[in-house]
């Protein structure tokens, strides 16, 4: 259920494809709870469905896609019948939103932090680890961390009171960043308050340098997602109900 | 003197009162997220109001009749209420109904949320499903209402309330932050929207795939099961309309629906309750053309629905639909 079992999913799919004498015996449990949070299994028994050439095509198409240079292909997924892996689509969503948007050029996790901090969270641990206060759930703990350092060591930090020592660890060095957050008491700089206010865009100022899936984004390659809005036409009057 | 928390919902303020952190709490459960927008006199009445006549009737419907007497509050409208309390408190929690509910309150209170020393309390939790203890113990931020809280209450009540979906999009440009759960309630409303390739929200979209996931009793697919369903602006009553529009349509994408339509009456007769249960649901060729994203529900089928102060018809879709923007 989680994003990052939905992706381990199409690539273990994507992966037996190729192995036809193993691919007959794979049976998919549509689990759609918290495996971790059940004391015992009890009664419960998620349904089970056979693998077979609808998923494995699933699983492959969204895998490609996720793989490829550019959003594109996740895009088109979108409006494809991905039912045969029916937690995928959210899963796909929710990674789109975290590509820069059109007015901040932040994805979505980024500008949840922003926001969070601008309403008083101002340590990490709310920001990292209260899914429901973030509402965003593609990114681990240690990534909420490497996007924090973005938005706080860039030439125009959106973020203030981010442990210095953060710019010179290594990304590896976990048992040294994770006192360092803990250390950080977060607040917005002024750019940062524009920046939520949607009146400046972060990429403007700042390198971006960051990958999606297979998309490397940059400052030059900053490939975007915005929500639109569609009015009714007069062309969409017409074809109206027969 | 009394410590007053108003809630969204009676599940969540029944979770209030057991945690020991009010004395009295009230739901103030108007589903705004659905049906033809109530007029402002209709609101006005609805909060200034201590007699009842039905759920839609007055701000303390939800509160057994015992604790209206107890509290000294039946007959007395919200403003009144909020004056007699030592403290009064909003605890929405982040599902975009609560979250209309907050702005709505802010926008009827206006500057008498200050003089009446009204807190927000950002609840990141859904208190319904919380241990009573464990919301005792919770430090939940807290702010006096100020301007800013009023100035964008009011921006978005007014933008949801719109004859077009155009001034709720425009939130997106804005600092919406003070309300930390709002800029996701612009989203996830926006998402029910018709699509632009299906003619269907989120929701119904939804619906289509759990079916065609193999989900095939009707129960199996509503938003109760929160991680299966993943959308979160619709409650039951309202997933059982809406796969009654689905199923019971004059092109329907659902087939195998045995009863309906989903009504109370319904649920009251047994044996229809049973029929409307065990149905085996399944997608119609037009069902499966709308997932492949090759057909458009609402060119086969009449559309008339509100989305906030939207009217939607087959003549007036304002439709929804992310963009990708190439480098």
């Amino acid at each position: 259920m989680r994003p990052g079992a939905q992706l381990k999913l199409i690539w273990l799919l994507d992966y037996f494809r190729s192995y036809p004498e193993f691919a007959g015996k794979l049976k998919l449990r549509l689990v759609d709870l918290e495996m971790g949070a059940l004391k015992k299994f009890g009664r419960w028994r998620p349904p089970v469905v056979d693998v077979a050439e609808k998923e494995f095509e699933t699983a492959s198409a969204a895998w490609n896609a996720y793989r490829a240079p550019t959003p594109e292909a996740c895009f088109g997924l979108l409006g494809m019948d991905l039912s045969a892996l029916p937690l995928l689509k959210p899963v796909l969503i929710a990674l789109l939103n975290e590509l820069p948007s059109v007015s901040t050029g932040l994805g979505a996790t980024e500008m949840r932090m922003l926001e969070l901090i601008a309403r008083g969270y101002s340590t990490t641990s709310p920001l990292f680890h209260l899914y429901q206060l973030r509402q965003t759930r593609i990114f681990s703990e240690w990534q909420h961390g490497y996007l924090l350092d973005g938005l706080a060591f860039g030439p125009n930090p959106a973020v203030a009171g981010l442990d210095e020592e953060l710019r010179t660890l290594s990304r590896e060095d976990l048992g040294g960043r994770h006192p360092a957050y803990l250390r950080s008491r977060l607040s917005l700089t002024e750019f940062g308050k524009v920046v939520v206010a949607c009146e400046e865009d972060f990429s403007r100022h700042n390198p971006i340098d960051r990958w999606w899936g297979g998309t490397h984004l940059t400052n030059d390659h900053l490939w975007r997602w915005n929500p639109t809005l569609i009015k009714p036409s007069r062309q969409q009057s017409g074809r109206g109900v027969p | 003197m009394t410590r007053l928390i108003l809630t969204a919902d009676s599940s969540s303020a029944g979770c209030v009162v057991s945690a020991g952190v009010a004395d009295l709490a009230v739901g103030v459960e108007l589903r705004m997220v659905w049906g033809a927008p109530r007029s402002d006199a209709e609101l006005a009445a609805f909060l200034e109001a201590g007699t009842m006549h039905g759920a839609d009737s007055s701000w303390l419907y939800s509160l057994p009749q015992h604790r209206r007497q107890l509290s000294g509050f039946e007959n007395l409208g919200l403003i009144e209420a909020c004056e007699r309390c030592e403290t009064v408190e909003l605890w929405m929690e982040t599902e975009p109904n609560a979250q209309l509910v907050l702005i709505w309150l802010l926008d009827y209170l206006g500057p008498r949320a200050k003089t009446l020393g009204i807190i927000l309390r950002h609840v990141d939790i859904s208190l319904a499903e919380t241990d009573p203890k464990d919301v005792a113990k919770r430090k939940f931020l807290s702010v006096a209402v100020n301007n800013q809280h009023l100035e964008i209450a009011s921006l978005a009540w007014q933008a949801f309330r719109a004859s077009t979906p155009q001034p709720w999009i425009d939130l997106l440009n804005r600092d919406l932050s003070i309300f930390p759960q709002l800029r996701r309630c612009v989203l996830e409303m926006l998402e029910e929207l018709p699509g632009r390739t299906t003619g269907l929200g989120a929701s119904e979209l939804r619906i289509l795939e759990l079916i065609s996931a193999g989900y095939v009793h009707p129960f199996e697919v509503f938003p109760h099961f929160k991680q299966r369903f993943q959308r979160r602006v619709f409650g039951y009553w309202e997933a059982g309309a809406l796969l009654d529009a689905l199923a019971l349509a004059t092109k329907p994408a659902v087939s195998g629906l045995a009863e309906g339509p989903f009504t109370l009456e319904m649920h009251n007769e047994r044996e229809r309750y049973e029929r409307y249960k065990e149905s085996r649901l399944s997608l119609t060729a037009l069902g499966n053309s709308i997932l492949a994203g090759t057909e458009d529900f609402s060119r086969h089928n009449p559309i008339d629905r509100w989305w906030g102060g939207t009217r939607l018809t087959n003549d007036r879709l304002w439709r929804w639909e992310p963009v990708l923007l190439v480098p």
